[in-house]
């Protein structure tokens, strides 16, 4: 009987320790650069790092303080019109990038966005797929998946119809993402929520903070990993001058 | 859960100040100058929305409305009127300056099309203004005077549209 009453209270302490979902609260800075190759294309470059800022024990496990992300991503923009953009990039991910157990990842993806004035702000329809080479520490490979992701976004200058000098605007968006092919936990394994205000500096680009809610599908039991995070990212659109032809 | 609601509490608590700072620019804000200028020049005027534009170190305040089914944008620079556009029919504008104006647009562009027209400064220093789009996907904003000359041609580059991630 005690053997049985023991068993069962293992077999609730493994499901409610299997079935926690995680919290966790950081930091994400990051740096967005754009800038113009000629008329109709643009380069983008995109560094940021997602930092665990506190330390959690949950169901005696310890998680501390770290560095989760490391993420560059180098883009090709092509501006088709104002409503309408192509994008591609090689991009290069580090998970625990300070840890012994960093997991490297190359991905190339391609995007459009299509874009539409509401109101006095702007709403972006984004459509992105992934072709993701995630490592695999055990083996050493790099196994192929795929992964579509869709944003919905609104933006508003805040001070007038446009965004000048000096001036506040607000960003919003949220993300779905779908795990296609490959390992997966869920196909419906990532939602990215944001909100922000930014401000414009002038010469020396735009700051934006807001707030970032991650929500992934961390297991194939559907045990979910919540991400808080303050996103403060510096925002510039630098071009080399022209030299002037004699 | 706590840090959650007080992070919401702060986002929700900045948006809500930044939004009630002068959006749309409210009527009150605008000088009675401005308003009576309005008032007397275009008392009929239906729709009155005010802007705050910052050009070159200068803060301009605009007014768009719309008059016997007419878009109006006035800009005012210190109270001041400094400029007028009405939006036009491209085929609104003379037969003779049409002529001229497209002839001076066919030898500048293969092929294009009128995006929009405006008429500047109709009662000081009148000027059209025609944008376009050309076959290339290029945009261009040009100038004309009432002879139908070109005065002053600028090509508008169109920024991507912003993506982070």
């Amino acid at each position: 009987m005690k053997k049985t009453a023991l068993i069962i209270g293992f077999i609730l302490v493994c499901n409610i320790a299997f079935t926690q979902n995680l919290t966790f609260y950081g930091l994400l800075p990051a740096f967005n650069q754009t800038g113009r190759i000629s008329k109709k294309v643009n380069y983008n470059l995109f560094i940021s790092t997602t930092i665990d800022a506190f330390d959690e024990k949950i169901n005696s496990v310890e998680y501390p303080a770290t560095d989760l992300q490391f993420y560059l991503q180098p883009s090709i923009i092509y501006v088709h019109s104002q409503n309408l953009n192509f994008a591609g990039s090689y991009t290069y991910q580090r998970n625990n990038p300070f840890n012994g157990n960093f997991v490297n990842e190359h991905r190339l993806w391609q995007q459009a966005i299509f874009s539409f004035p509401v109101s006095s702000g702007r709403l972006t329809n984004r459509f992105r797929f992934e072709e993701r080479f995630i490592e695999n520490k055990v083996t050493g490979e790099y196994p192929f998946s795929t992964r579509a992701r869709y944003q919905v976004g609104f933006n508003i200058p805040l001070q007038g119809r446009t965004l000048d000098k000096h001036e506040f605007y607000f960003n919003s968006y949220n993300e779905f993402y779908f795990s296609l092919t490959g390992a997966k936990n869920a196909t419906y394994s990532e939602n990215w929520t944001y909100a922000g205000c930014g401000y414009d500096l002038g010469k020396i680009g735009r700051l934006e903070l807001g707030y970032l809610f991650q929500v992934a599908v961390r297991n194939t039991q559907q045990d979910l990993r919540f991400l808080n995070l303050a996103q403060i990212m510096w925002i510039t659109n630098f071009n080399f001058p022209k030299k002037k032809k004699e | 859960m706590n840090k959650i609601t007080t992070s919401l509490t702060l986002l929700l608590l900045t948006s809500l100040t930044v939004f009630g700072q002068d959006y749309g620019f409210s009527k009150k804000s605008v000088s009675m100058t401005v308003q009576n200028f309005i008032q007397t020049n275009y008392p009929t005027a239906k729709r009155l929305k005010y802007y705050k534009e910052q050009e070159n170190d200068k803060t301009y305040i605009e007014c768009e409305f719309k008059l016997d089914k007419v878009e109006y944008s006035l800009k005012f620079l210190a109270d001041s009127l400094v400029e007028t556009e009405i939006s036009i029919e491209f085929s609104d504008i003379s037969t003779n300056q049409q002529q001229s104006i497209k002839a001076s647009l066919n030898s500048l562009f293969s092929k294009y099309k009128i995006l929009e027209s405006q008429e500047v400064n109709p009662k000081t220093n009148p000027l059209y203004e025609i944008n376009i789009k050309t076959k290339s996907g290029n945009y261009f904003e040009l100038f004309y005077d009432k002879s139908g000359q070109l005065v002053k041609k600028t090509e508008i580059f169109i920024k991507p549209i912003p993506s982070q991630f």
